[in-house]
């Protein structure tokens, strides 16, 4: 490899692309946002849940809520279904706090369904989400995970769903079945990040981190993982004993940064 | 030419920097946040590498180390794009299945074959070309570190 050449075509190709590098830059958080509503839906999807895309009467394209402002009526959702029970994606989503009549936005929200309103109803103000009715939730950023960003994430759980964060785990969330309190990153870890959530699970916290989300994507579309948002070879359960030997470098859901794992953690 | 065989600092990290200066030449026309998660990477890369080759019994090698680290700049860029291709792409078809085949971004309206689709297909079609040319895409797209190392040893990344 000519180092050199190489810098030289690279740095090249992104000058000529200069504009559609501004859009991606520009768009990369919405995008984060959508493809994360899709990847907990293909997760789900991967444990046996049935898909249906609902949109806004009257229209045919999924439109996408980009802030908290808007009745949930006037934006698509996606319903899922197995075993007679269902669920809800949607963006952007006002719940109550589990503590107080405060009210938050969650990234997305997986709600029990049928439960959020799917047109007005006159006379009648939606403000938000009961919060017995958030099954579970997402959080969506594209920076690197460092330490205070995961203590944030912690903090929001315990507005809203505290009961994640205390032994024992709860039963039907994991890789084969819902989703746990969830954040989603594109970059990676950083400093001692990785060590904190390695902790996670001795300490019953039952979240899950879905960092390098960028690479978890291009592995699942290559086939080389069941779910966008975890590895084939997390731990199925929260309860479950972490190895004490680590396999091939990789312990439990963590990665630490690139890896020799047979397993990928930098994807094809 | 970047001559790695001479550098301010001895061995691995001046090597390691030079890596690093290519990739800061390549990413400065890009917008900052996407400069930064490469960079950031490719430094994530260079801190990991001495632990990594330990695990795999190779020997500290300053020239190897650098090419890697320059791969692992690339490995970044090319799943940025490729993700966000991808990202895009897998919505349109996971909505498609279901009957809908337009998402509304806003005032923008993306379908497959739509302005933003195509420029973003073809961004990442040029740097997969590119990158096979030079004979290094099998490795930007390998599994693992362990892979990444196996096809720069080789020369056949």
């Amino acid at each position: 490899m000519d180092l050199a050449e190489v810098r030289d075509l690279v740095k090249r190709f992104a000058e000529r692309h200069r504009r559609t590098f501004a859009e991606v830059s520009s768009r990369q958080y919405q995008l984060l946002e959508l493809g994360s509503l899709i990847a907990i839906q293909q997760h789900y999807a991967s444990n046996g849940f049935e898909t249906d895309v609902k949109t806004p009467a009257g229209q045919p394209a999924f439109i996408v809520k980009k802030n908290a402002r808007g009745h949930p009526a006037n934006y698509s959702r996606i319903s899922l279904a197995r075993d007679s029970k269902e669920v809800e994606l949607h963006l952007n989503l006002l719940v109550r706090g589990a503590h107080d009549a405060g009210i938050y936005c969650v990234d997305i929200g997986i709600a029990e369904g049928g439960v959020i309103p799917a047109r007005y109803e006159k006379g009648k103000r939606w403000n938000c989400l009961a919060n017995h009715e958030l099954v579970s939730f997402a959080e969506v950023k594209r920076l690197r995970v460092y330490p205070m960003l995961l203590a944030q994430f912690l903090g929001v759980v315990h507005e809203i769903k505290p009961q994640f964060l205390t032994p024992p785990p709860i039963d039907g969330f994991g890789r084969d079945q819902h989703l746990p309190p969830t954040l989603i990153v594109l970059g990676h870890f950083s400093g001692n990040s990785s060590a904190i959530v390695k902790a996670y699970r001795e300490r019953g916290i039952q979240v899950h981190v879905a960092e390098g989300f960028d690479m978890r994507i291009a592995a699942h579309r290559a086939n080389h993982s069941r779910s966008p948002l975890f590895w084939d070879d997390d731990l199925e359960d929260y309860d479950a004993p972490i190895p004490e030997d680590p396999v091939d470098g990789v312990e439990g859901s963590v990665r630490v940064g690139p890896t020799t794992s047979g397993t990928p953690s930098i994807t094809k | 030419m970047l001559d790695l065989a001479y550098a301010d600092d001895s061995g691995s990290r001046g090597r390691a920097k030079l890596s690093l200066q290519a990739l800061e030449q390549i990413t400065e026309e890009l917008p900052y946040g996407i400069r930064e998660d490469i960079l950031g990477y490719a430094r994530s890369v260079r801190d990991a590498l001495p632990e990594i080759l330990e695990q795999e019994g190779l020997s500290r090698d300053p020239f190897l180390e650098a090419k890697v680290i320059f791969v692992g700049g690339l490995k970044k860029l090319y799943a940025l794009v490729s993700s966000t291709y991808w990202t895009l792409d897998s919505a349109l078809v996971g909505l498609g299945q279901s009957g809908v085949h337009e998402i509304r971004l806003g005032s923008v309206s993306v379908t497959r074959g739509s302005s933003l689709h195509l420029r973003l297909r073809q961004l990442l079609t040029e740097l997969e070309e590119l990158l096979r040319q030079e004979g290094i895409l099998q490795a930007v797209r390998a599994r693992s570190y362990a892979e990444v190392i196996s096809l720069v040893q080789d020369g056949s990344g």
